[in-house]
């Protein structure tokens, strides 16, 4: 299965939203792309209404003229001040407004949240009024309240991008992509060019498995933007959805190309290096990789497990080479790591003794490291030291990710030794613990067969 | 005996007059506390009185409960939107009464229409009143001559 995922990035300069993350499946090995969320910026307060859609009292003109020179000298404590020595019911839905926002732009949210309120129930067609509230709603995370605003101000008849966009952002959120494509679609009518919207629409129609559409929106910006690695990182996770995987390794070479630097998207370039033979650039990448980072053990491990897999266990070894002193340095279960590969490169090498004390180094370091326990165990069968491997095969069997493998494991080791009925033990034990093993009844039923044929014989 | 009696009449009066200012003081500070003040401020809008008549019961009343005003407010913008209709705008001004201008903005045009015609036929009736009383005079003053010949 492919994972991809999608992070959230949170903005600095006012405030940030964030999409959940996203997931989408296909093909059939682990790979993982991290793509820079889409972000939402808040716009803070800009002032007092410019255009206002409810008029103010003819009362009223002398005091608006008078705050509005107030707010243009900043003073908006003064201005809330004039505006308090009012009742709420005696100033205009108009004077209203600005006080909420007065208060949204000095950060006392539950008194913004309670005016926006009462102009609404005043004059509940007031969309400026909603999408301030809707805005305010996003920032104190309530998402529901927030979405509930801006379809109020979209179905009064607003047509702000901003208002659509947060309301496909929220759609997309609390109900799918397939609510949000068309808001977002709407947001980029009215503003082409702002990346938010061209992000959040990317990220709905792959959501949605519209991958054509999604295919024929990233063109259009990789056309536009053709150094911007977040596109690229986009066009990769595209490509591993739609199974391209030759496009998605090319889209992952132009983002690092670009300067991408993620850990998880350097593993996924490898990997798909590794599975298209493409070895060279494989261990470029590695070699970069580790060369970059503090050693990560858990990262090497990764590395050498799969240049083992495709038997380039030279380069496993070259990349072993002159790391030993940094190993030292490191927690004994991670030197444990590393010594069971030094173990697996020796044996490969044939140097069979070597690969014997790497081996109980390893287990020195951590006597629960069951890789090596399981490791250790075949090679000492393949050495006929039984004794030895049963005994770390029985080691290994209490340590639950690898009781399995142990317990088959063992079971092979004692056909291997003629030993039917503690074969027989031990597969029917193992058949106890995982049912899913379908295929040991038969086999437990053929050893039984040779156990009674044996003692037939016998008698 | 008479003056015992006028002493005693004197006397029963002036305790009347200082039971009565105790009960009224007594009433005022329960107005103050026990008032539900929610049905105060909708009273207040219903009769179609400014939101600041709040202010009066504040300078009235020494210690208002917490949550007073805000209960008077909630009631008094129910109230007031209930208030500020044609009709009542039209009663107010066909009964010769001043606009009270306590109609929010975005209700004040209904009530004041409503006004406007009020007011507009409590002047034609005046008119007509006064144009009836005029030709009753005439009447009169006619039937006078007429009787004198």
């Amino acid at each position: 299965m492919l994972k991809i995922i999608k992070n959230t990035v949170l903005s600095l300069s006012a405030i940030t939203c964030f999409f959940s993350s996203m997931a989408a499946e296909a093909s059939n090995s682990n790979l993982t792309v991290k793509l820079a969320k889409p972000t939402f910026v808040l716009p803070m307060f800009t002032g007092p209404y410019s255009e206002r859609e409810a008029s103010i009292a003819p009362e009223e003109y002398e005091t608006a003229e008078r705050l509005r020179g107030m707010l243009d000298a900043d003073e908006k404590e003064a201005v809330l001040k004039e505006l308090e020595s009012f009742f709420d019911i005696e100033l205009s839905p108009a004077m209203l407004s600005l006080k909420a926002q007065i208060y949204f732009s000095l950060a006392q949210y539950d008194k913004a949240e309670q005016t926006f309120l009462k102009v609404l129930s005043r004059k509940p067609q007031l969309v400026r009024v909603h999408r301030d509230l809707g805005q305010l709603y996003l920032l104190q995370e309530k998402p529901k309240l927030a979405r509930h605003h801006f379809s109020e101000a979209v179905s009064y008849g607003s047509n702000e991008a901003i208002v659509h966009g947060q309301l496909a952002y929220l759609n997309l959120t609390l109900h799918g992509a397939f609510s949000a494509i068309t808001s977002y679609q709407q947001a980029m009518a009215l503003q082409p060019e702002e990346v938010q919207w061209q992000q959040g629409l990317l990220a709905s129609l792959s959501q949605a498995k519209m991958y054509e559409s999604a295919q024929a929106l990233l063109s259009e910006l990789i056309a536009k933007n053709p150094a911007n690695k977040e596109l690229w990182l986009n066009q990769a996770v595209l490509s591993l959805n739609m199974n391209d995987t030759r496009q998605a390794l090319v889209s992952l070479e132009m983002a690092i190309m670009l300067g991408e630097t993620d850990d998880g998207n350097i593993k996924t370039a490898t990997q798909l290096h590794l599975q298209m033979h493409s070895y060279d650039r494989a261990l470029v990448l590695i070699h970069q990789h580790l060369d970059k980072s503090v050693l990560d053990m858990d990262l090497l491990n990764e590395y050498l497990t799969w240049l083992n897999q495709v038997d380039m266990w030279q380069q496993a070894a070259k990349l072993l080479d002159g790391l030993e002193s940094k190993v030292q340095t490191m927690k004994p279960q991670k030197q444990s790591i590393f010594y069971n590969h030094k173990a697996k490169i020796a044996l490969k090498k044939k140097q069979d003794s070597k690969a014997g004390q790497y081996y109980t180094q390893a287990l020195e370091k951590d006597p629960t490291n069951g890789d090596a326990l399981i490791d250790y165990a075949l090679y000492s069968a393949d050495n006929k030291d039984y004794i030895k491997s049963e005994l770390l095969y029985t080691r290994a069997s209490v340590l639950p990710e690898k009781m399995k493998q142990a317990l088959l494991g063992k079971a092979q080791l004692y056909l291997n030794m003629q030993d039917h009925s503690s074969a027989l033990k031990t597969l029917q034990k193992a058949y106890q613990r995982f049912p899913d093993l379908h295929y040991l009844p038969e086999q437990i039923d053929i050893i039984q067969n040779i156990i009674r044929t044996k003692n037939k014989v016998s008698i | 005996m008479k003056n015992y009696i006028a002493i005693l009449l004197l006397s029963s009066a002036l305790v009347g007059c200082q039971s009565t200012s105790v009960e009224d003081a007594s009433q005022a500070e329960n107005f103050c506390t026990d008032s539900n003040w929610s049905e105060v401020g909708h009273k207040v809008a219903a009769s179609g009185k400014s939101v600041r008549t709040f202010l009066k019961y504040q300078e009235r009343c020494q210690q208002l409960p917490e949550t007073a005003k805000e209960a008077y407010l909630d009631g008094y913008t129910a109230g007031i939107k209930e208030y500020c209709t044609f009709e009542n705008g039209y009663k107010a001004g066909d009964t010769g009464k001043e606009n009270p201008n306590a109609c929010p903005l975005e209700l004040r045009a209904q009530y004041d229409e409503g006004f406007k015609r009020g007011h507009k036929n409590l002047k034609d009736n005046k008119a007509e009143v006064k144009r009836l009383a005029e030709l009753e005079e005439q009447r009169k003053a006619t039937a006078k001559s007429d009787s004198q010949r």
